[in-house]
């Protein structure tokens, strides 16, 4: 949709895509592997599904279809993401009427744990297939939920505990979105402070060129 | 124990499931709002409601609603991905489809939530 340029990003305006699902074909195509330059070849797409060449181009017939793998490992991690789940609710039992700690818990940290991850995966870690089906798609994504915040709202209305009810629901937003916030501040201060270090480098290893040649 | 892994095998069920309808929902699709995880989101909220008060009111076995509600219905929906995408939103400068994601997510989830609850009532 727009480009991006160095001092975007160094803004923290960079634009990360808006579905932290993408496929990771379009992840690997967005992100090249041998360029580790700085500057505008580093920018990402706004739109996972922008028709870039494809490095995993798969024939026609199967090219709309996820491979099996990255459904597999989308499995693994939202096993060990339902799992925890399931045990902290256990752990931390929420009594009809009281606030759902637990899942309040887990929503916020969850939202902390996918934003850092995309800022990870798409612009600190070198591209890789499976890292973000594995903890985003599958762990955070089955980690976090939706629908026991939304059931747990109702039932707390219903049971007349009306202020509970609006705290879970207004404090889930926005702990969620503050914790979101977090996660991808974080993470670009490390992008930044890690362009910065190479730029430092870059910058020193010119110095020495020069003083070589005098 | 058994009833720990059968939980966990029902998120990668309901993760799989979200992702590949997620995936189909977005795919060619040029709208910045993000269809697939609001339809994803109110579906599944209505299922864990009407899986609540089938068991509050019909007797579902606990067990059955461990598996489905907690395993298949909570590793189906997700929080973090409705939290990214409402704020990435913000950021890009299209804060009415940011504020139209979150009213419509909630305004849309709890009254899925409120008609499976309703329903189990009859």
């Amino acid at each position: 949709m727009h480009d991006s340029d160095t001092e975007q990003v160094v803004d923290g305006k960079d634009p990360l895509p808006l579905d932290p699902d993408l496929d990771p074909a379009a992840d690997q195509a967005a992100h090249p592997q041998p360029k580790r330059a700085p500057g505008p070849a580093e920018h990402l797409p706004i739109d996972p599904d922008a028709p870039a060449e494809q490095p995993f181009a798969r024939s026609p017939r199967t090219r709309n279809l996820p491979p099996w793998r990255v459904l597999a490992v989308i499995a693994v991690g939202a096993f060990f993401g339902g799992l925890a789940r399931y045990e902290l609710g256990l752990a931390f039992p929420a009594h009809r009427g009281a606030f759902p700690a637990a899942t309040f818990a887990i929503n916020v940290s969850g939202s902390f744990i996918l934003a850092l991850l995309i800022v990870f995966v798409l612009e600190v870690w070198p591209p890789t297939t499976y890292i973000r089906p594995l903890i985003g798609v599958g762990f955070c994504g089955a980690y976090t939920t939706f629908s026991t915040w939304m059931v747990g709202v109702d039932q707390l209305i219903s049971d007349g505990k009306t202020a509970t009810a609006l705290w879970y629901l207004a404090g889930s937003l926005i702990a969620g979105l503050g914790a979101t916030s977090l996660g991808l501040t974080s993470g670009r201060a490390v992008v930044a402070h890690r362009r910065r270090t190479r730029e430092t480098l870059t910058f020193e290893s010119l110095e020495t060129v020069e003083e070589g040649q005098a | 124990m058994i009833l720990a892994l059968l939980v966990g095998l029902g998120a990668a069920f309901g993760a799989i499931s979200r992702y590949l309808l997620d995936q189909a929902v977005t795919r060619n699709r040029a709208s910045a709002f993000p269809a697939g995880t609001w339809i994803i989101n109110i579906t599944g909220s209505f299922v864990l409601g009407l899986l609540t008060g089938l068991a509050a009111h019909h007797g579902l076995s606990p067990q059955v609603g461990t598996v489905v509600g907690t395993g298949v219905c909570g590793g189906y929906t997700t929080f973090s991905t409705f939290s990214y995408e409402s704020l990435r939103l913000t950021e890009d400068g299209t804060g009415l489809v940011a504020v139209g994601n979150v009213v419509g997510s909630l305004a849309a989830g709890l009254g899925a939530a409120a008609l499976g609850l309703g329903i189990a009532l009859l």
